[in-house]
């Protein structure tokens, strides 16, 4: 009933505003189908890429995951980034605590501790059931990279070259040696030129010292040396071990090509200086020469990690997608899975993002032969003729940043062999503990 | 049945009311349980767990047999040794300095200057920024490509400048920086403190003839003595806890010298996956702080307490 009130404006009385609104909620819960009201199947994915972000690596991302939203309209996924850096503890201390997501993007280094801790779960009968051999031999990288004790951990969302030797073309004169006893004489005129260090590294153990790992376990690999041995031990503690690490304190003291400061410098400040073109070289990833083409053009060169004796072989590793155990939605979580490591996603992220894909298959796609796809066919040359098949062993995080500190002593006056016996001996207690 | 029930002796009325004075007496206790249950999941049970892990034997996050002291021995090493020194440096020139700058710039701020409010509100400006951006922002600054001070090292007098490369001065940017953000809570709480000290105090030294030196030594030091001992507990409790500012900034580098017991607990259970160690750890920097901040009480707020009463 309408009433009228003090100030001549039509009101509504409160037995009728009760009324209307019982009957209108009544109405619309009892009026909709079921379906309509029931709650649609959700995922939650970790990834280090911001799908909000403008760069073209989180563009990618959220091509492939649009992808997914097209094929299953059903399942809602839910995108939460967190930084690469802490990715591997934050999920296994969310996973434990009961709050993880249900799959998360990680890098290759982190899956045995994932697997050590519990926190992955095995995707066996979510994911690639009933594949051929012929399709599980697609991945570029070895399929039994993540198999642990016969089950299937994760699988590969990208590959990645560790090793690709970054230089800027137009202030040296020729191609980059192949030898890295010739680097000091091809980098020097270009260093004393521009007033920048000829080579960068960084020793840093922030960001579990990748920086200086992913270019120094090739190293030691050219040197006749082991990472880790088949027997869990480390290969580098003797004298051919050692050879990289004099290496660069040669670079540092003897041919001042490397400045004293690589002590405290992460990946993203080495990144920083040769993208704001402080150094002449460097040795990084593949997956971020895109940004750093984007800053630098043409004038960034790439070629094979130098080495004792020739090029280094190819250190390829990648980044993986791993269901925990904490997933709630594990059917949706292997179908997530599966459609980003399918050839339509992979080939929409390498075209964007630039990104190595997962998948052999997807190089065959005539994009791969134009020049835009020139930096992705180097990287995949490279690997394709001198490939290293390698798996991180568990703890890979602490014997990397021990591998650091190791290093950073050195430049302090600390023998190189002590240096490197001490590792050893640190990384046979922490393996056994 | 009803005259046997009659017969019976009646209660005193003690005895009568014995219920109510229990019921009157445990509800204080009742009103706190919840509280109290609150307390003790979150403070005390993180603690009884934390010893009962350091005494345990570990594998990624599976506890095992009762290993005695031998989660403490990394502690003991060298590398063990450099955690204590970096740790004691860090929160005793972070203590010295934020306190001593707090109080300097405190007695400024209580001074009746023009736009005070406005100084007040400058100064206050590092409190509002996280500590993330803090370490990022002196990285920033004290990065050895890009940043300001190396630029201008550089153009001015043609040093190579990089003071996160180097074991000591990476210690006194973390301390710097440290400082630049914590320093505004001393000094709120030591200028509240000196702003309640009454002024008849003042005048009664002035008419005794005391110098400025004077009353600041005699009344204004006593008078916020105890608070200065409090924002030195809180602060030492934060400095020796603080993981934010040395894994951003420096990560514990170069060659651990920053690696101070906090981060070294963060890293070796959260890098390490030794959840022994990172608790053995947390032991001894709880029994650090127990006994600094029994030390503190005893010494700062006990002992002057009837001085500054009177």
């Amino acid at each position: 009933m309408s009433t009228l009130s003090p100030d001549n404006r039509t009101g509504v009385s409160r037995r009728k505003f009760v009324m209307t609104a019982t009957l209108g909620t009544a109405a619309a819960v009892l009026g909709l189908p079921t379906a309509a009201i029931a709650k649609k199947t959700k995922i939650v994915y970790w990834s280090p890429l911001d799908p909000k972000g403008n760069n073209a690596r989180s563009k990618g991302e959220a091509a492939m995951i649009q992808i997914f939203r097209k094929q299953h309209p059903d399942i809602e996924v839910e995108v939460q980034p967190v930084p690469w850096q802490v990715m591997g503890q934050q999920v296994i201390q969310a996973v434990l605590a009961g709050t993880g997501p249900d799959v998360a993007q990680l890098s290759t280094t982190n899956l045995p501790d994932q697997v050590g801790a519990g926190t992955a779960a095995p995707l066996n009968d979510f994911f690639a059931k009933g594949w051929s051999q012929a399709q599980k031999d697609d991945f570029i990288l070895p399929w039994d990279n993540t198999v642990y004790d016969g089950q299937k951990m994760a699988a590969y969302w990208n590959s990645l070259l560790n090793n690709e030797f970054w230089y800027l073309k137009d202030t040296v004169n020729g191609e980059p040696p192949t030898n890295w006893n010739d680097l000091p004489a091809f980098l020097k005129p270009a260093a004393d030129k521009y007033g920048v260090p000829g080579f960068l590294t960084g020793l840093s153990q922030q960001g579990n010292a990748i920086e200086f790992t992913d270019w120094l376990i090739p190293a030691l690999w050219a040197c006749g040396a082991d990472y880790v041995q088949p027997s869990g031990a480390v290969g580098f503690a003797n004298a051919n071990g050692a050879k990289p690490f004099e290496w660069l304190l040669e670079m540092i003291h003897k041919y001042k090509m490397t400045p004293d400061s690589i002590i405290s410098l992460t990946r993203d400040n080495v990144l920083d200086a040769i993208k704001g073109r402080k150094t002449i070289s460097t040795i990084l990833t593949s997956n971020i020469v895109s940004p750093a083409r984007a800053s630098l053009g043409n004038a960034l060169g790439l070629a094979k990690q130098p080495g004792p004796n020739g090029p280094c072989s190819a250190f390829a590793s990648g980044k993986f997608l791993m269901m925990t155990k904490s997933c709630k939605e594990r059917e949706a979580a292997g179908l997530f899975i599966e459609a980003l490591v399918s050839q339509e996603a992979q080939i929409a992220n390498a075209k964007i993002a630039k990104e190595i894909p997962a998948r052999k298959s997807v190089v065959k796609d005539p994009w791969f032969s134009t020049p835009e796809a020139a930096d992705l066919k180097f990287a995949l040359d490279y690997m394709s003729a001198s490939p290293h098949v390698f798996k991180y062993p568990k703890r890979t995080d602490y014997l990397q940043t021990r591998i650091a500190l190791a290093a950073q002593k050195m430049m302090t006056g600390h023998p190189v062999r002590q240096a490197l016996q001490d590792v050893a001996d640190e990384w046979e207690t922490a393996r056994k503990a | 049945m009803n005259g046997k029930r009659r017969a019976k002796p009646e209660m005193p009325a003690a005895e009568r009311d014995l219920p109510r004075i229990l019921w009157e007496a445990a509800q204080p206790y009742l009103l706190l349980v919840p509280a109290m249950a609150f307390v003790l999941a979150i403070t005390v049970y993180p603690i009884i767990q934390l010893f009962y892990i350091a005494f345990h034997s570990t594998n990624y996050f599976q506890i095992g047999a009762f290993n005695g002291l031998a989660n403490f021995a990394p502690l003991f090493s060298a590398s063990g040794a450099k955690s204590f020194l970096a740790s004691a440096i860090f929160v005793i020139s972070s203590d010295v300095l934020t306190i001593s700058i707090a109080l300097f710039l405190a007695l400024i701020l209580e001074a009746p200057l023009r736009g005070r409010g406005i100084l007040r509100t400058l100064i206050m400006v590092p409190w509002l920024v996280s500590l993330v951006v803090t370490a990022l922002l002196w990285q920033a600054l004290l990065d050895p490509n890009f940043g300001p001070i190396a630029h201008f090292a550089k153009s001015m007098f043609g040093w190579t400048v990089a003071p996160l490369g180097d074991e000591t001065t990476a210690m006194a940017a973390m301390v710097m920086a440290n400082v630049w953000r914590s320093y505004p809570f001393a000094l709120v709480l030591i200028l509240a403190a000196l702003q309640s000290i009454p002024s008849e105090l003042y005048e009664a030294a002035r008419l005794d003839g005391a110098s400025r030196w004077a009353e600041l030594r005699y009344v204004a030091l006593p008078m916020a003595g105890r608070t200065i001992a409090v924002v030195l507990i809180l602060l030492t409790f934060e400095y020796f806890t603080l993981v934010t500012l040395p894994f951003v900034m420096t990560g514990g580098g170069p060659n651990e010298a920053t690696y101070v017991l906090s981060l070294r607990i963060w890293r070796e259970a959260f890098t390490n996956y030794h959840f022994g160690y990172s608790a053995a750890t947390g032991v001894v920097v709880f029994l650090l702080n127990l006994a600094l901040s029994a030390f503190y009480i005893r010494r700062f707020v006990l002992q002057d307490a009837p001085r500054v009463s009177r």
